[in-house]
C-alpha cells in the first residue's frame, strides 16, 4: 500500500495552477492588529513615535517650512482618560487620509529611508481604548480631516456570530469620517497629524496613562536626544550622523517636565545611595557579511560594579534600527557568557544594513543569514565586555587587599608609636608591618593592566612605607639571645592572630610580664 | 456576583469619629447589599490583608493635613493590588479639598480620586466603566451610596486595635451644605449649597434595627439653623425620644443619659434674631451647645446668643474659636475674655476650643497666619496642651494662663516655653529668681527689639535656639536669649511639680472624650 500511495501520486502529474474565486480576509485579522501584535502595551507609544518621526522626516526631505522645531507632543488627560499624540512631519492629504488610514498592511514606506513597514502600527492603539481618532491637516489642505474608529463597537462586532462580514465590512462598520473647515478649527496647527486614544483600558499602574512610565519608555526605545549635560553626547551623535543614522527627534510631554531625553548621564545611579561615572565611551563598527559594515554603535566605560536596575532603564547593550529601540535591554543577553553581564553595560548598536530588517513585532530582526552573520559579531563583541567585566572585577579585589594591608600597617604603626614597647614587641610588629607591605607590592605588580590605578597604588605604599620607616618602630636583628628569640616567636603567633592590634598588644604585654615577674601573676 | 473581596482602609491616623463613608460603602457591599465579604482596616498594621486577592480597595481620607500618613495608606495599597490600580478608590474630606494633588502623583495613576459625596448611582459616583466589564459598572440607576444606612458592623473588626472616641451613636444629617462660603473652611468645596438631607427619623430607625440602638445623635449639620426646616428637624429629634434628660436603657447595660451633639456648631448670627432658635433647642437633650466664635467682628450676635441660650435654660456651651487666621493674638484674647466675663455675669460654664487656621488644601500645619508668628503659636500649644485644648471657664485659671490684658497675653506668648509649661515652678518655686531675671531684661527691650526676638524664635525649632546668638543684631537680644534654651533638668521639675500636684487637685475641666475637639494639633511640633 505504501509504495501506491508514492506512485499514484506520481501518477497524477498535475501542474499547479493559481486559485480562483475568493480568498477570505476575516474580521478577526482586526483583532490581531489591534491588540495581539505587541506584547508590551507601551508599545503602542513606539508605534505612533515611529510614524510621528516619519512624517517630520519626509516633510524635512520636502523641504517644507516648521513653524515651530519640529516635534511631538504627548498630550495626557487623565481626568478624561485620553492621550494624544500630536506630530509637525508632513501630516496626510484630506484626499488620501481615508484610504491611508483604513488600510490594514500595505505601508508605502517599505523600500524607503523611513522607519515604518507594514503598515499596521498604526492601528495598535485600538486595542487599548474605546475609540482611536485620527486627525489632520497637511500642507495647503482647507480642512482638518478626522476618522475615528470606534473600539467599543469593534469589541460587540467581534464577538457577535451574526456578524458574517469580512474585514472591509468591519471596518466600515466601525469607522466614521468627518471633517472641519479650517477656519473653525483655529486653534489647530497649519500642518499636523495627531493619534487620540480616548477612554483608555486601566492597565496596571495605568501605564498608557502614566506619564512617567510612558517617559521612562520613550526615553529607552524612541530617537530623543541625549541630556544636554551628558558629556560624550554630542561625540555619539557625530558618530551616529555619520554612519546616516538621522538626527533626534524633539518629544514633549505635558508632565512638566520638557522634552524626552536618553537615560545616560555623566553620573548614573547603580543602587540605592551608589553612582558611578561614565569615564568615556568606545565606538563600535560592525561588519557585516558582504564587507560592509552593517551595524555601528558605542558603549561606555565606566566600573562595572554590577546590573544596572531596570527601572532605570539604562542597564543593556541594545539594538536600534532606524534610532528606535528593538526589543529590549535583554536581547543580546544570550551571547553573554553569563546572560546577566548584559546589565552591566551601557551602550547601543544601531543596525545599518538595508538587509536586516525589523520584524512586525519590532522586539527582534527578521531571521536571514544577514543577520545570523552579525549576531556572530556580537557574540565576540559580547566576550569583550565579559572580559571586561572580569578585569575590573579583578582590579577592585586586588586594589581591595592592597587596601587592607595598608589599612593594617597604619593601624600596627599607630599602636606601636603610641606607647614604649619592649624591642621585642617592636621587632614582631615591624616583622609583621614587613611582611604585609611586600604582600601590598605584590598585589600591585598584578594591577599593572590599569596604568593609573597602578601609579596611584604605588604612591599610596611608598606613602606607607616611609610612615613606616619613620615610625621608629625597630627590628631587634642580631641582638636577641636564644630565649628572646623564642619568646619573639611567641608574641608573633600573639600578634598575628589578634584582630584588633590593641588588643594583640595588651595581651603580649601580659605574657612578658608574667614571665618577667612570675610571682605577681 | 455576591461574595466579592472589599477592602475598606482608614489611614493610620488619630480620629475621633468613624469612617461614615467607610461604613456607607460596606452597606453597599455588605449583607443588606451585595452581599460580599467586606473587610476594614486601620493603617497597615494587619498583615492578614496580603492572604486575599481584593476585587476592590476603598480608601478614605481625613485631613489634609494627614497627607504623609495617607501617602503610606496608598502607597500600601499599590502595592498589595501589584500596581493594578483599577481596582482602588479613593475618596474622603482630603481627597476632595486636596483633589489636584491626588491627581499628580503619577505613581498612583489608575487609582480612583473621588471628590466630593457618592450621592449619585453607585456605577456613576464610582466613575465605573461597563466597556472594560468592572464589578457593579452595571449598577447605573441603584441608591447613592451616600443615601445608604452605614454599617456599623465593620467597627467590630477593629475592635482590638482602635476604638473611636465616638461610636455610641447614631451619625446623620439633617441638612448639607451651608448658606455661607467662609475662606477658612471647607464645607463649600465639599459640600456646596445649604439644602436638606433624608429624613433623619427613617435613618436612625434604620441603625436601629440592623445595628441595635444607640445612646447619642450625633448631627454632623454645618448649619442647621439656616435651614427653612429648622423646627421640623428638632420636632423630628424629639419625637425620636431625644429631650432633655433621656435615658437609653439596654438589656444588661445601665441606663444612660442620651445626648444631641451638633457637632460643627451653630450659627450665632442666626441665633440671634430670634429667640425660637434656641427655645427649640431647648427642647432636646443638646449637650454641648456648641456655638462659633470665628473672630471679633462676630461679638455682638455671639454675645445674644449666649444670653439667649441661659434665657431658655441652656447652661452647657461650648464653643470653637478659630485663631491663626486674619485675627490677631489680641482678638484671640479679647474673644476668650468676653467668654470668662458672660461667665462670670451669668453663672454658666463655655468651654472654649481655639481652633488652629490650616488651610483645607495644605498637607501639613505649618501654616502661621499673617499676625501669627511660630513662637507665638507654639506658646498656644504649650498653653492648651495643659487643659487637653479647652480654655479654662473660670476667671482665676484664665488669668492665670491667658494674662490679665490682652498685652499681658502677647508678652505671655513671647515667654520660653519651659516658663509657661512649668508655669508655678518659676512663678513661685524653685525658678522664681530666673524668671524675675528674665522679666527684669524683658521689660527693657524696645518693641523693634521684642520684634526681633519673635521672628528669631519663629525662625527656628527649640533645638535650634542656640544658633540664634549670631544672628542677632543686638547686645540685648542675645542676652535675653539665652533664658529661650530649654533648661537641662526639666524633668526634674517635671517630677518635683508631679508631686506637688498630686497634693491638690489640679483645676483641668472634665469633659468626656466624645466632648472634646476632634484634632487640635496638640501634639505635633510646629
Amino acid at each position: 500500500m505504501k509504495t501506491n500511495a508514492a506512485v499514484s501520486l506520481k501518477l497524477l502529474d498535475s501542474i499547479p495552477t493559481s486559485i480562483d474565486g475568493e480568498v477570505i480576509v476575516g474580521k478577526d485579522i482586526l483583532d490581531l492588529v489591534a491588540g495581539a501584535m505587541y506584547v508590551n502595551p507601551l508599545d503602542i507609544f513606539r508605534e505612533y513615535i515611529q510614524n510621528a518621526a516619519d512624517a517630520i522626516d519626509q516633510a524635512k526631505d520636502n523641504g517644507l517650512n516648521f513653524e515651530d522645531v519640529p516635534g511631538i507632543s504627548i498630550t495626557f488627560d487623565q481626568i478624561s482618560r485620553s492621550v494624544t499624540i500630536r506630530d509637525n512631519g508632513i501630516s496626510i492629504p484630506s484626499g488620501e487620509f481615508v484610504r491611508r488610514l483604513t488600510a490594514v498592511g500595505g505601508s508605502n514606506k517599505r523600500g524607503t529611508t523611513l522607519r515604518g513597514l507594514r503598515g499596521v502600527g498604526r492601528l495598535s492603539g485600538l486595542g487599548y481604548c474605546q475609540e482611536l481618532i485620527f486627525r489632520g491637516r497637511s500642507e495647503g489642505d482647507v480642512e482638518v480631516s478626522e476618522l475615528r474608529w470606534d473600539g467599543k463597537r469593534l469589541r460587540e462586532l467581534l464577538r457577535d456570530k451574526s456578524f458574517q462580514g469580512n474585514l472591509s465590512d468591519l471596518i466600515r462598520s466601525i469607522v466614521t469620517i468627518s471633517s472641519v473647515p479650517v477656519i473653525q478649527a483655529a486653534n489647530l496647527p497649519n500642518r499636523f497629524f495627531e493619534v487620540e486614544l480616548c477612554k483608555v483600558s486601566r492597565l496596571k499602574n495605568d501605564q498608557l496613562l502614566n506619564e512617567d512610565i510612558v517617559r521612562n519608555y520613550l526615553s529607552q526605545v524612541a530617537p530623543v536626544p541625549f541630556i544636554n549635560q551628558f558629556t560624550y553626547g554630542d561625540d555619539i551623535n557625530a558618530h551616529l550622523i555619520k554612519h546616516g543614522i538621522r538626527e533626534p527627534i524633539s518629544i514633549v510631554i505635558n508632565d512638566g517636565k520638557g522634552q524626552v531625553t536618553r537615560n545616560i548621564q555623566n553620573q548614573f545611579a547603580i543602587r540605592e545611595g551608589y553612582t558611578d561615572e561614565v569615564k568615556g565611551v568606545e565606538f563600535l563598527e560592525f561588519p557585516g557579511d558582504d564587507g560592509e559594515v552593517a551595524a555601528i554603535g558605542w558603549v561606555c566605560d565606566h566600573s562595572y560594579y554590577g546590573a544596572l536596575p531596570k527601572k532605570h532603564g539604562l542597564g543593556g547593550i541594545r539594538l536600534r534600527s532606524g534610532n528606535i529601540q528593538i526589543g529590549n535591554e535583554t536581547i543580546l543577553a544570550e551571547f553573554f557568557p553569563e546572560s546577566r553581564f548584559c546589565c552591566w553595560a551601557i551602550g547601543e548598536i544601531h543596525v545599518i544594513s538595508k538587509q536586516i530588517l525589523p520584524n512586525g513585532r519590532r522586539d527582534e530582526f527578521e531571521p536571514s543569514n544577514h543577520y545570523t552573520h552579525l549576531q556572530g559579531e556580537f557574540a565576540i563583541f559580547a566576550k569583550q565586555i565579559a572580559k571586561c567585566i572580569r578585569i575590573k572585577s579583578e582590579q577592585r579585589n586586588r586594589l581591595r587587599t592592597v587596601n587592607n594591608h595598608l589599612l593594617n600597617i597604619q593601624e600596627w604603626v599607630s599602636v606601636a608609636s603610641g606607647q614604649n614597647l619592649p624591642l621585642v614587641v617592636n621587632t614582631v610588629i615591624k616583622e609583621i608591618a614587613d611582611e604585609k607591605l611586600k604582600l601590598a607590592h605584590r598585589e600591585a605588580e598584578k594591577m599593572e593592566a590599569n596604568a593609573d590605578q597602578h601609579t596611584l597604588v604605588k604612591a599610596k605604599i611608598n606613602e606607607i612605607q616611609t610612615l613606616l620607616e619613620n615610625s621608629g618602630i625597630n627590628h631587634g636583628e642580631g641582638r636577641f639571645s636564644e630565649f628572646e628569640k623564642a619568646f619573639t616567636a611567641a608574641i608573633k603567633v600573639i600578634l598575628s592572630n589578634s584582630t584588633k592590634p590593641d588588643d594583640g598588644v595588651k595581651l603580649s604585654l601580659r605574657v612578658l610580664n608574667a614571665i618577667t615577674f612570675p610571682s605577681t601573676v | 456576583m455576591a461574595n466579592k473581596n472589599i477592602l475598606l482602609v482608614e489611614p493610620g491616623y488619630k480620629n475621633k469619629y468613624p469612617p461614615l463613608g467607610l461604613m456607607k460603602i460596606a452597606a453597599y457591599h455588605g449583607p443588606y447589599g451585595k452581599k460580599d465579604n467586606v473587610k476594614f482596616i486601620k493603617g497597615m498594621t494587619d498583615q492578614s490583608v496580603w492572604q486575599t486577592n481584593w476585587d476592590r480597595i476603598y480608601i478614605t481620607t481625613l485631613f489634609s493635613f494627614e497627607w504623609k500618613e495617607i501617602s503610606k495608606a496608598i502607597d500600601y495599597i499599590v502595592s498589595l493590588v501589584n500596581g493594578n490600580t483599577s481596582k482602588v478608590f479613593v475618596g474622603g474630606i482630603a481627597a476632595s479639598l486636596m483633589h489636584e494633588k491626588f491627581l499628580a502623583e503619577a505613581r498612583w495613576r489608575g487609582v480612583r480620586i473621588i471628590r466630593g459625596l457618592l450621592s449619585e448611582a453607585p456605577a456613576i459616583s464610582l466613575q465605573l466603566d461597563d466597556f472594560e466589564g468592572e464589578l457593579y459598572s452595571d449598577d447605573r440607576d441603584g441608591t447613592p451610596i451616600e443615601d445608604l444606612v452605614p454599617d456599623y458592623s465593620i467597627l467590630d473588626q477593629l475592635k482590638e486595635q482602635y476604638q473611636y472616641p465616638v461610636h455610641d451613636a447614631y451619625f446623620a444629617y439633617a441638612s448639607r451644605g451651608c448658606i455661607r462660603k467662609c475662606h477658612f473652611c471647607g464645607v463649600p468645596k465639599l459640600e456646596g449649597d445649604q439644602r436638606d438631607a433624608q429624613s433623619i427619623t427613617a435613618l436612625v430607625k434604620a441603625i436601629e434595627a440592623r445595628h441595635g440602638p444607640k445612646r447619642d445623635l450625633m448631627l454632623m449639620d454645618n448649619n442647621v439653623v439656616a435651614s427653612a426646616n429648622y423646627k421640623e428637624i428638632i420636632a423630628e429629634i424629639r419625637d425620636l425620644g431625644f429631650v432633655p434628660g433621656a435615658k437609653l436603657s439596654r438589656p444588661g447595660r445601665s441606663p444612660v443619659l442620651r445626648r444631641v451633639d451638633f457637632n460643627q456648631g451653630v450659627d450665632a448670627r442666626i441665633l440671634c434674631k430670634d429667640e425660637m432658635y434656641l427655645k427649640e433647642m431647648s427642647t432636646i437633650c443638646i449637650k454641648p451647645l456648641r456655638i462659633a466664635f470665628d473672630h471679633l467682628g462676630v461679638k455682638k450676635p455671639y454675645e445674644t446668643a449666649i444670653r439667649m441660650s441661659h434665657n431658655v435654660g441652656l447652661h452647657d456651651l461650648s464653643n470653637y474659636m478659630l485663631y491663626n487666621f486674619k485675627d490677631t493674638p489680641s482678638d484671640l484674647y479679647e474673644r476668650m475674655r468676653l467668654n470668662i466675663k458672660l461667665n462670670e455675669e451669668l453663672g454658666i460654664r463655655i468651654f472654649s476650643f481655639p481652633m488652629r487656621f490650616q488651610p483645607t488644601d495644605q498637607p501639613n500645619r505649618d501654616h502661621v497666619g499673617d499676625h501669627w508668628s511660630k513662637h507665638q503659636l507654639r506658646s498656644m500649644q504649650v498653653i492648651l496642651q495643659a487643659t487637653h485644648g479647652i480654655v479654662s471657664g473660670s476667671p482665676e485659671f484664665f488669668m492665670e494662663a491667658f494674662g490679665n490684658s490682652s498685652e499681658e497675653f502677647e508678652q505671655l506668648l513671647l515667654l520660653p516655653h519651659h516658663y509657661i509649661f512649668n508655669r508655678v515652678w518659676y512663678k513661685d518655686l524653685d525658678g522664681k529668681a530666673e524668671f524675675e531675671e528674665y522679666k527684669g531684661i524683658f521689660n527693657t527691650l524696645s518693641n523693634e527689639a521684642r520684634q526681633e526676638l519673635k521672628q528669631l524664635l519663629s525662625s527656628t525649632t527649640p533645638k535650634g535656639i542656640p544658633s540664634l546668638f549670631d544672628r542677632a543684631t543686638s547686645q540685648k537680644v542675645k542676652s535675653i536669649l539665652q533664658f529661650y534654651i530649654p533648661p537641662k533638668n526639666e524633668e526634674d521639675i517635671w517630677s518635683a511639680m508631679k508631686k506637688r500636684n498630686s497634693k491638690n487637685q489640679s483645676a483641668i475641666p472634665h469633659i468626656p472624650e466624645d466632648e472634646l475637639v476632634e484634632d487640635a494639633g496638640l501634639a505635633e511640633i510646629i
